[in-house]
Parts: structure tokens; sequence; C-alpha cells
């Protein structure tokens, strides 16, 4: 029994053609609206991992930046070094990818204050404890939402009084650690290199104690009562690395219930070979991985690997890294062309393609910590390369530039990658990935309304049930029920609203359900019971409003 | 930060210690730990092995708390080079370098026993105060440096640990463990000869001394006493200001054709232009055209160039640019056709057919000694074949000079000679521009002679930042610059795996700094530079020799 709001609106469509080099700009405003000046902000290709110096410009007066002279592509925006601000916190819909734009697009950055926690650290007869490594570990977003993987936003050195003061934190709640490695990155020794870290008030991580930060807010007295408690140490080896002592990769050591990365250490050529060793590891349950570089020559990784410390050292751990796949591609467009649009060029430049492992389906790379996406942009041919792919399967997001163009068909030669997914083999080399596009692409937007609480995402479900996964579409709706969905191929739809269960983290989005058969059947026997239809035109666009009892 | 020559060579030596340090041996080590000449309780001391470089070998530190009176003793070590110090935050520690391991070299003996060692310790003082701009608003997560007067008056960097904490949100910095002296208290950037400082921010901090000066001589003197508190040395700067990018092409000199894939970099030069000293990049490579961009570049005169290992046999000049307010934009770094040098790596008076194996594995490293601007990242490197044979390419004309490279752990070999169809080449191989020497002959040979020595300087005494090492070389004209000893706590140094011959032992000599010194500076730069003396190495032999240096002045010291 659907209350149903319809909308119709045919939106003004059609890129203008662009020159071959151009430009972003944008503005830098502060959280109540002024503009901040001063602040860095680099334009970096979307996807872009190493390779050549992001570019950078610093904003005027009035908050105001120009990046000149760009490529045509697709470009990550972000500020940095914005000292005590920090960017806003972002709406959990659009949290998964980071946002891209493309030339001629301007941009608007909001940053806000950040907050302060202030203390000290302090021996066990009150003494200062100087030259300790203090961190903030961010473990809950500004909405009290437990992160997906906690992260280490800041670090200092106590002083000769043992005082640390840590600024510029986003809104959330942290957790301080108290000794969290070496102070000198290794490079000599220090006074608790041995020692098990401590948290505030003075605990194993278990029972530390969280503190709220809010924009502008300072939290004083965080003072932490250490306590030399020996750790114990992790040490092992890696094989498969290369001959001479050569190709090493960074070994990572994780918190294996919640993800946190706790160190990192390079497993290369001096002293030992490819040896590597964590210390002061406190009893408790860990996760080791080693990865070379992404840019490496052959990217190589182990599966992470989980380790229990219990009251003794663990030694002669052994990883194993093995090298990683690789997929080349191109995207091409079908020729004909759609009667209801003019569609203008298509800048394969300008589209990104992101790949993100697929966690429903189980893998011997799966680890505590959320997967990492990978992305690139295509070149003006269309071509693409993906490098690093561990042995697991992958889901396709493509992000595709204007309105205009849809994502018909994903195969490599004959099989449809559409239904089958990207499951590459440990070393494999796919090379003949296409990607079809068709142009005449529908957009949905709409409204859902207000819920009094918790998320939802919105599914489009296509009418047709021989429809392959990619006419599947679906998105988180955002905080005040908007909603929008581009790129879509026309024909019926069903729509449906689900709530995103409470422990899913906007940070580790699961794959579309739609790849899934068995989710994908459910799906449609919902979506086909609740019957709100949708009739997507060739290049329509829609809104539509859902009432409140969808 | 920058290191320079013989630090290197001492890093060489260090990781050429043995492949797998045994970490249990029979020396030993004793002494006590003084604060003020007081006996110090509960001071951790920490005997650590010294790293080329790597990450510090935290299994391999040996440590020992102080007793009641302030002893300490640290047994069953095996032998090999250490540093000794102590780990105590706060307080100044006698050192013998500013990077890595805090303490003092100590080379170990199998059997022997160190006593009385008295490691100084001295309260550290605190400079702090507030870093603002001309309104007043506090000026965020800057780094606040120190130059400390030296004896001579003029002002050295003061290398305040390898991290600090910059200004906080308040502006407040607070520096602290720092040694008496006279300091000059700033923050930001200021271009200086040799020294480079790159950044990601499209923004930086011209230098501002404490309290308000852009100028060094205007800047106020800040007295430290021993373990005293200096508050209120604040810093006004005038703002922040922009930085620019330069853009260029690389093209093959030949051909005028576009160089795509090449890895170019910038490096600040010497006062005289000759030379390239510290360098950087951040991954820039030439895209298709040909092209390339550094961001963020900070004002001052620098020179662009490539890395070579890749450019295939060809060498670069690098192109020098100077950036004031501006984009700069057309720099052109031109590659020119190099030389070949090939030949091959012969052993001499090694009988061990399992070592004569490994000669093919040797990694070899060609230098160009020639005057010059030329790219630090010349690709000279390269691997002896199986059947011996080496091959350079890409070589710079000039005096090139080939030594095998100590990669990951042992010295194995040692270049004898370099002889070119017969004749030795004591100063390297004269190559002219794009010429092909075919039949150079490494001779190598291996060894097992050990130089154990001591270093006495009577009638005065060092500057505070002059560092000694000494020097090895073939008095036939081998082993190129030298293999390096560092002088440990007590002036012993030891240079081992020397196959046997003559050599001539000198000492290097560091001062850091590039400001013109005073004729006292050369006065004892002379006296040490005077010192020479040759010594026969035998195989499994340990050749003990004394160096004795007078500093006494003629007309006495001040």
């Amino acid at each position: 029994m659907s209350r149903l709001l319809i909308f119709l609106l045919v939106l003004a469509a059609g890129a203008s053609a662009q020159t071959e080099k151009g430009s972003i700009s944008g503005r830098v405003v502060s959280g109540e609206g002024g503009g901040l000046a001063g602040i860095t902000v680099q334009a970096r290709p979307a996807g872009r991992r190493g390779g050549p110096p992001p570019r950078t410009a610093s904003t005027d007066e009035e908050g105001g930046f120009v990046f000149e002279n760009l490529r045509p592509g697709a470009y990550e925006i972000t500020t940095m070094g914005g000292r005590t601000f920090v960017p806003a916190p972002v709406d959990p819909a659009e949290r998964a990818m980071p946002r891209v734009y493309r030339l001629g697009e301007s941009v608007t950055l909001t940053m806000i204050r950040g907050g302060v926690i202030d203390g000290r650290v302090l021996g066990p007869e009150g003494e200062p404890i100087v030259t300790m490594r203090v961190s903030a570990i961010r473990v809950r977003d500004e909405r009290g939402v437990r992160l997906a993987a906690p992260v280490t936003v800041s670090w200092r050195l106590t002083d000769d009084r043992g005082a640390y003061r840590m600024y510029g934190l986003p809104p959330g709640a942290y957790i301080v650690k108290a000794n969290d490695g070496n102070p000198f990155y290794n490079s000599q020794a220090s006074l608790y290199d041995n020692d098990a870290p401590l948290y505030y008030p003075g605990s194993p991580r278990d029972t530390a104690a969280e503190i709220q930060v809010d924009s502008g807010s300072e939290a004083t007295g965080i003072d932490i009562r250490f306590r030399s408690q020996r750790g114990h140490t992790l040490s092992g080896r890696l094989l498969g690395g290369g001959e001479d002592g050569r190709g090493g990769a960074t070994v990572a050591l994780r918190h294996a219930v919640t993800g946190a990365l706790l160190a990192d250490r390079y497993a290369g050529a001096v002293g030992d070979r490819h040896a590597f060793d964590f210390f002061g590891v406190p009893d408790g349950e860990y996760e080791l991985q080693a990865t070379t570089g992404w840019d490496a020559e052959e990217p190589k990784a182990s599966p992470p690997r989980r380790v229990t410390v219990r009251g003794a050292d663990v030694e002669n751990i052994e990883l194993r890294i093995a090298p990683l796949a690789s997929v080349a591609g191109r995207l091409v467009v079908e020729a004909a062309p759609a009667a209801c649009d003019k569609p203008g060029t298509l800048r394969f430049e300008e589209a990104v393609l992101a790949v993100r492992p697929d966690e429903r389906v189980k893998s011997e790379f799966d680890s505590a910590a959320p997967p990492a996406s990978l992305a690139t942009t295509a070149n003006e041919k269309g071509e693409f390369l993906l490098r690093g792919l561990q042995p697991r399967r992958y889901w396709l997001r493509l992000e595709l530039p204007g309105e205009s163009w849809y994502l018909k068909s994903f195969t490599a030669g004959k099989s449809d990658l559409a239904r089958l997914g990207l499951t590459p083999k440990p070393g494999e080399a796919l090379r003949d990935v296409t990607l079809t596009l068709a142009a005449g692409a529908a957009g949905l937007r709409g409204k859902l309304a207000a819920r009094p609480s918790g998320r939802r995402r919105l599914h489009l479900v296509p009418v047709d049930p021989a429809a392959d996964p990619l006419r599947y579409a679906e998105t988180i709706v955002r905080e005040d029920g908007a909603f929008e969905l581009k790129h879509l191929a026309p024909g019926p739809y069903w729509l449906l609203a689900r709530p995103i269960p409470d422990d899913e983290s906007p940070d580790r989005p699961p794959a579309p359900l739609a790849l899934d058969p068995a989710a994908r059947a459910a799906l449609r026997r919902d979506a086909e019971a609740k019957k709100i239809e949708v009739n997507l035109k060739l290049c329509g666009r829609e809104v539509r409003g859902i009432g409140s009892d969808e | 930060m920058q290191l320079r020559g013989w630090i290197f060579l001492l890093f060489i030596v260090a990781t050429g210690f043995a492949q797998q340090p045994a970490r249990e041996g029979t020396a030993s080590v004793s002494g006590r730990v003084t604060i003020g000449g007081r006996p110090a309780r509960g001071v951790q001391v920490a005997l650590q092995r010294p790293q080329g470089g790597g990450p510090f070998d935290l299994k391999g530190t040996k440590r020992a708390t102080t007793d009641e009176e302030g002893q300490f003793r640290i047994e069953r070590l095996a032998a090999g080079r250490y540093v000794l110090g102590a780990i105590a935050p706060g307080f100044v520690i006698p050192r013998d370098s500013t990077y890595g391991p805090q303490g003092k070299a100590l080379s170990l003996a199998d059997g022997e026993n160190v006593e009385n060692i008295e490691i100084a310790l001295r309260p550290g003082g605190v400079i702090t105060g507030r870093v603002t701009d001309a309104q007043g608003a506090p000026v965020v997560g800057e780094s606040v440096n120190l130059s400390r007067l030296d004896d001579f008056g003029k002002p050295q960097n003061y290398y305040s640990g390898p991290m600090q904490n910059g200004s906080d949100d308040r502006g407040v910095y607070r520096l602290f463990g720092l040694p008496a002296g006279r300091y000059l208290v700033h923050v930001g950037f200021a271009h200086r000869p040799n020294s480079i400082m790159m950044t990601s921010q499209r923004v930086y901090l011209p230098r501002a001394f404490h309290p308000a000066a852009t100028d060094g001589a205007e800047a106020k003197i800040v007295e430290v006493a021993e373990g005293a508190e200096v508050t209120g040395i604040d810093i006004t700067v005038v703002g922040f200001k922009r930085n620019y990018d330069i853009t260029g092409r690389v093209v093959y000199a030949d051909s005028g054709r576009p160089a795509a894939g090449i890895e170019v970099h910038y490096g600040a030069m010497n006062e005289g232009e000759t030379r390239i000293g510290a360098w950087g990049s951040f991954d820039v490579r030439t895209d298709e055209q040909g092209e390339f961009r550094f961001p963020s570049v900070l004002p001052g005169r620098y020179a662009a160039f490539v890395s070579t290992h890749k450019t295939a046999g060809y060498y670069c000049v690098p192109t020098p640019f100077d950036l004031r307010d501006g984009d700069v934009s057309g720099l052109e770094i031109r590659l020119l056709p190099g030389a070949v040098v090939s030949g091959v790596a012969v052993l001499e008076g090694v009988a061990d057919p399992a070592l004569a194996a490994r000669l093919g594995q040797l990694r070899l490293a060609a230098q160009n000694r020639s005057p010059g601007l030329s790219s630090p990242a010349e690709g000279g490197e390269g691997k002896v074949a199986p059947d011996g044979t080496f091959r350079f390419v890409g070589l710079r004309p000039g005096r090139v000079f080939i030594q095998p490279m100590y990669d990951s752990n042992d010295r194995l070999f040692t270049l004898l000679r370099i002889e070119r169809d017969g004749v030795p080449q004591p100063d390297g191989v004269e190559v002219a521009a794009g010429e092909k020497i075919a039949g150079i002959r490494l001779i190598l040979g291996s060894g097992t002679g050990m130089v154990l020595g001591e270093l006495k300087l009577v009638g005065g005494e060092l500057p505070r930042e002059m560092q000694l090492g000494v020097l090895a070389r073939r008095v036939d004209g081998g082993l190129g610059a030298g293999l390096g000893g560092e002088i440990d706590l007590r002036g012993a140094f030891r240079i081992d795996r020397l196959p046997p011959g003559e050599y001539e032992l000198r000492i290097a000599v560091y001062y850091p700094g590039s400001a013109a010194l005073p004729p006292e500076y050369f006065e004892i730069r002379s006296k040490l530079d005077a010192l020479k003396q040759r010594v026969t190495v035998s195989n499994g032999q340990a050749e003990r020799v004394v160096l004795t240096v007078d500093l006494q002045r003629k007309e006495g010291r001040q």
C-alpha cells in the first residue's frame, strides 16, 4: 500500500565540448561558511597510487583556489595541511568512494576546526615519562558509529615534563596509546622498546577509555599512568622475495579483532635478509600480512596470517609473498547512438574504474581490516590497467562522467563478468576485459520520507527476470532521505528500500546484493511484492518521492 | 639533512661486519654513569650495533641499568663494533654523531674486558616560547630549529633529534635536552648551499629568528645554562609565502627526441656550484612528451638532473635554475650518449675456490671523479658476470674509478689495482666523450689482515664539532678513497679484512657547515692532515699502530 508522489522532470543533458586542457576551481570554506585562506589543496588523478606528485594550489584570502592547465581526467580534490582545521565529515552514503571532479567543475570543500587532546604520561611515582610516542586513535566517527578499522590520526612525543598535545583531530571518539612504538622510527634504541603499549588511563586496549572529541573541543588532563610491562617479540621472515635480499615487502601487524594497524616493518635487504620483528607486543590476537609497494615492478602479497601471543615470544613466522594479478582491458562505446540525446563525446580519461573485494565470497585474503579498493582511470583510447589484485572475487564500480552513458556489458572474451564477477588467479594477467558503454542512460533521484533512525539502501530491480546483475542498481540513502542513481539502462524497474544492518560499516561497503544469485532472487521477490514501479525512458531523468510506509 | 663523504665510508664498513653477527661472546664492558660528576642510579645503558641506515638491531642491543653507585656492567659480548651510551631522555649524552644511536663508538675484541668507562651526563636545558604572526595569531605545526654557536662563534645547525614536535595549535613549542650554549632560535625555510628542503604544501614560512628577525645577524642570541629553562623565546613571523612549480623536458641531445619515463630530480649545489649536494624528488618522471613537473619548490638555486639508471647508455649534464617568485618553465635536460667501459675482474692472491666462485656475484660501482657538475644519481652500477666480465655504459667523460660495492653484509673483496693495457691506473681510467674502452682489468684481493690502532691527541683539544676517522689506502694506488675506520671512545680504531700489502693511514676530518672558518681551525686541520703513517699488513695478523698528533699551538691557545 504505497502512497507515491511522482514528479517527472527531464533535465537538460549534454556536456559542453572540452578543450584539450582545462581547469578545476573551487573554494575552501569553514563550517561557518567563510573562506579559509592559505590552505593547500591537492588534485590527484583518481585511483593513482605513487606516480607523479599531485598538483597543489593554495587558497587565497576568500578561500578560492584554481588548478589550471589540467589534462582531461577525473581528479580527487582534497585539502591538506589545514593545521587546526580538518575536512568536515562526509555523509556515510558518500564515504565508500572518494568523490571525483572533472575539468570545468567547481568544488566546495568544507573544513571544520579539529579538536584537541592534551595530557601527560607519568610513571608509577608520578615522574614524567620523556620522549615517549603517544598517539590518538580514532575508533568511532562523529556520529558514534564504530569505524571499520581504527585509524591513528595523530601522534606526538612527550616532552621533558611528560606532556603531549595533539590537535587538529576530526570529531569522533578516540583512544590514546602510550608507547606506540620506538620514538625514533627504529633508528636507535629507546627506553621502552621491549615494553607493551598502554592506553589511557593506563590499561590494556580492551579496557581503554574512549575520549569524545568534537569540533573545536579540548579534552585536557588525559594523563596516562605508564607502568613498564614487558611485551613479547613476533619475528619471522619473508619467503618469495627476490634474490640478493632485494624485493622485500612491508609487514603489517594488525589487531585481529578491530583490524587496526598497530605497526609495520620493512623486511628488506638490511641486516638479516627479509627478516622482520615486532617488539613489545602484548598478549592477544594479531594478523600479519606482507605486501610490496603497489608501484613495485611485480606487486606481491602474502595472505593475512593469524598469530596468537600468549605469554611468550612467537618466532620463525614465515610469510610467503606471491605475485598478485593484473587486469587490463578497455572501455568501448556501442556504435548505435541513442536517438533522444546528444551525448557528446565520452572522454574515456574521465571514467574511473574501481574494484573492491567481494567479502561475501570467502578468501584466504580475508582480513580484519577492510580490504583496499583499487582504482584507475583509462587513457584517451579507453585502455586501462589495474595492478596488484589479490586472488579473490572483485566487484566493479564504474564512475562515468556526465549522465549520458551506462555500462551495458562487462566481459572477458566469452565470459560474462557481469554475472561471474572479476576473479583473477594468483599472478594472472587478465588481458581482454571489455566494458561496453551505451548512450541514452536514464537517471533517477528523489527522496524517501524521513525515518526516525537507521540507514537505508535503495535498490533498483529490473522487471525483466532475465536481466543480468549489471541492470540492478543500489545506493545508500542520505541522512536527509535523498538518493540519486545515474548511468542506468532504460527500462521498467521496481524500487525497494531496505534497512542497512547495524553491523555494516560505512567504510566497508559490501558488494552489490545482485552479484549473489540467491540474494538477487530474494531482492526480486521483495521488490515484486512492493510493486513500486518506475519506467525509465531512454535518456529519462526521473525524480521520485517515496512515502513513509514503503 | 645530509651525510658527507667519509661518514658514508664508515657506514660501508659498518655493514661490512659479520654476516650474521654473533649475539653472545666473551667480551665485557663496565663503568659508571654520572650526572654532573655524581653517580647516577637507575640509568639505562645501551650497547647498540651500528646499522648502515637500516633499523637498529633491537635483539642485538644489550642493556644494563646502573646501581646505587652508578655502576653498570655488560657481559657476554661478541667482538665487534658497538655504540655505547646512556638512554636518558632530557639529558645531554656524550655522542659521536647526531645521527643514529646515541653514544660513542666502542670496538671490542674477543675476550676483551673494557673497564672504567665513564658516561658523563649533563642536565639538559630547555628553550620554550610561542610562534605567532604579526597579528598575534598562532603559527601552527612549524618546527622550531636551533643553530648553536660553535667554538669559533659560527652558528652551526643543531640537530635536536630525529624528530621533534612542531609548534602546537597555540603556537607553543618546547625544545629540551639541550647542551649548555648559545643558540639562535628560528622557524621556517632559508635556502643554503648544499641543503634542500622539500614540501608538499603550497605555502612555506620564510625563515624568522627570535625575536622577530629575518636576518640571522639581527637574531637575538639565547644563552642556555646547564639544565636551565629559558622561557618566552617567542618568534614573530612575517607570514607565509607561496612556492612555485618547475616544468621542463628531457630530450636526447643526439636526436632531439623527448625522453619518456625518466626519473627527474633536483638538488642544491655547493657554493662554487661545482657539485650537487643534497637532492631529492617526489618520484617525478617524464611523460610521453618528455615533460616533467616539480611541484612546490622552495626558493633557491638548484640544478635539475635525471637518474641515469634507466637511460640506457646516456648521461646528463645537470641544468641549473633559479627559483624566486614565480613558476619556472621550459627547463631542458639533455641526455648525451655516454662512454662504454668493459673488462674483466680477476683475483690476486686468493687460493680458496669457494671465495673465487663468489666473484661472479660481486656488484661494482663506476664513479666519475672529474670536476664539473654531474648527476649525483649517475647509474654507474654493474655486476660481475659469472665469467668475470663487466661492462658499464652511459659514462660521463672524465676519470672513471670502478670499485666493488659491499651491498649487504660483508666486504669479501677489496680492490687492489685497476689496469689498462697492463698499466696501473691509480687515479682512475681516463675516458673521452662517447669512447668505447675494452680490456680494463680490475684486480681484486681478499684478506684477513687487520690494523688495530690508537689515535693519541696531545697538547690540546679538538673543536667540539670536529669529528675524526682513519682512512687506510693502499700505497700502490688501489682502494679508491680508502677504507674507513672509526675512532672509538678510547681513541682505538680497527680496520679489518685487509688483503696483505702496504697501506698508508691518514686522518679523515669532518666539520659541519659551510661557513668560513677561522685560521685556528686550519691550524688544527693542517696538523691532522700532515699525519701519514705506513703499515704493512699480512693475513691473519693484527698490526698495531699508534698515531700521535700534537695539537700544541705555537703561541698557546686562548
